[in-house]
């Protein structure tokens, strides 16, 4: 899977297209943040081909693209395989870069592309440990431990469960939008579609996530 | 259901994953490794492809430069050609009687080769006993077989000889196909190949019934063809046409190979047969 990049329109548009996924606009003017200082001599050592940028890159953004992995995909071994895929691909997809945003900008887009099947791996695996554990074959969950029961946690595990409930485009524009906390523009130009799709697919997904929520008698 | 609740479980959400890792360096050396297995991946596939690519460019470019690639590429054509019809005559030999469709659209060719030779055959000296006197015969031909020759018995091997000389004839036919059907010009690459030679001699034994023009065809076709694909054939006809024409010994002598197995099983049968029917040892 490569990436190509075009640019379009007047405006300076940059195009990332992948061949498997949806194309990618990046705009300069919704994303502020600009690399920090030296991440271009590194990008650039990228560019040539030398691999301990990766490695250098990775330490700069690994927190945020994990981050962004573990909130979309609420699942922490799944989301360790997608920052490893993002990174091990960047040599062949940093070309695509132009550097009119910020490069976590960038690898945030990448992560959310590259994230599709690693939804569905965790969605499989937490079905699997819910029936296992209505099966009385796994131990006791988490939240129920002492130790670690909190609040937080299970509410966290409640919208994890209900954002297996939509389709891939509504959970990334939902966990962009509400997690994240990127405005609509800044999805639109991540995902590669129009603000005004993000917004109906933020409409959608809130819509039925209180449904869902509803139906399982959540307040 | 408020929006409230939506915003309180993203913020659980986020507050829940914070992006720590117990060990962020365990991946990163994941990483660093996968790559550097791809890099050292990649450069093995250079190593091998590079010498492979430089040995197809250097023959190549040696070969146009000796002036052999032109010829190399000129004889494909003639390849492919001559490969087409031993194909087709290995695919006859084991299947009769779907070959025949294919390669006999002629309705009337069929018959007629075999019912040619019928009726010639006893015309030769002698040849039937039923038959008038040889001197009724209206060639003029020598009549070398003598009259008192078990005829009928060579007429009978010359039948059986071309009952499965036609039944094996995509060999034959071939060539021959589209003029039986009338098109006389097929734009085959392979006329080089002699295709046309052996054609009209063909034409003239089995469509002329002129046996002395395929003779002079065939000896034709076999001088300047010594290595045709159609030699085995061309030689086989021959004898056909010099035991048309009476000239018995030629035909013994023609025969004989064909008989002995120096071409494997082609023909062998029939040319014993008709060894045997002319009163000449099948095998010498």
């Amino acid at each position: 899977m490569f990436f190509r990049m075009n640019t379009s329109g007047p405006s300076g548009h940059l195009v990332f297209e992948m061949s498997s996924l949806p194309t990618m606009t990046m705009d300069a003017s919704p994303m502020s943040v600009k690399s920090p200082a030296g991440e271009e001599s590194v990008i650039a050592r990228l560019l040539s081909g030398q691999l301990s940028a990766v490695g250098e890159l990775y330490d700069r953004h690994h927190e945020a693209v994990r981050r962004f992995a573990q909130r979309l995909l609420g699942d922490a071994t799944e989301a360790e395989d997608l920052v490893q895929e993002v990174f091990v691909r960047l040599p062949r997809i940093a070309g695509s870069y132009r550097g009119e945003s910020s490069f976590r900008s960038f690898l945030i887009g990448v992560t959310a592309q590259l994230s599709r099947h690693h939804v569905r791996a965790a969605q499989r695996r937490r079905s699997l440990h819910e029936r296992s554990a209505a099966a009385g074959m796994s131990e006791r969950p988490e939240a129920e431990r002492p130790d670690v029961q909190s609040e937080r946690q299970r509410l966290a595990k409640i919208l994890t469960q209900a954002l297996d409930q939509l389709s891939f485009d509504h959970r990334v524009a939902f966990v962009l939008s509400e997690v994240e906390q990127h405005t609509s523009r800044e999805i639109a130009v991540l995902v590669g579609v129009p603000e005004g799709t993000v917004r109906t697919r933020l409409l959608h997904a809130k819509k039925r996530l209180r449904a869902y929520l509803e139906q399982e008698g959540l307040p | 259901m408020t929006h409230d609740v939506l915003t309180k479980l993203s913020s659980a959400l986020a507050g829940e994953h914070d992006g720590a890792h117990p060990a962020p360096d365990a991946t990163r050396a994941r990483i660093m490794a996968r790559l550097a297995a791809e890099q050292q991946k990649k450069k093995r596939r250079w190593i091998l492809w590079t010498p492979l690519f430089a040995l197809g460019i250097g023959s190549t470019a040696l070969a146009a430069s000796g002036g052999s690639l032109v010829s190399a590429l000129a004889s494909l054509p003639e390849w492919f050609t001559s490969h087409a019809p031993s194909q087709e005559s290995s695919g006859a030999s084991t299947t009769v009687a779907p070959a025949r469709p294919r390669s006999e659209p002629r309705p009337d060719s069929e018959p007629k080769e075999p019912q040619t030779l019928r009726e010639e055959i006893p015309k030769a000296p002698g040849a039937a006993p039923a038959a008038p006197a040889p001197s009724d015969a209206p060639r003029s031909e020598p009549r070398e077989i003598p009259p008192s020759r078990p005829q009928p018995k060579a007429t009978a091997a010359l039948d059986r000889a071309h009952e499965t000389r036609s039944q094996n004839a995509p060999v034959l036919p071939a060539p021959q196909g589209p003029q039986g059907a009338g098109a006389a010009e097929t734009p085959r690459p392979a006329e080089s190949l002699g295709l046309d030679v052996y054609r009209k001699a063909h034409d003239a034994q089995f469509r002329s019934r002129d046996c002395r023009a395929a003779l002079e065809g065939y000896a034709a076709y076999l001088r300047q063809y010594p290595s045709g694909a159609l030699r085995l054939e061309a030689s086989y006809n021959t004898a056909l046409c010099e035991l048309e024409l009476g000239l018995v010994d030629r035909a013994r002598r023609s025969l004989a190979p064909f008989a002995r197995g120096t071409y494997g099983s082609y023909r062998q049968a029939e040319a014993r047969a008709l060894l045997e029917a002319l009163g000449a040892p099948s095998s010498e």
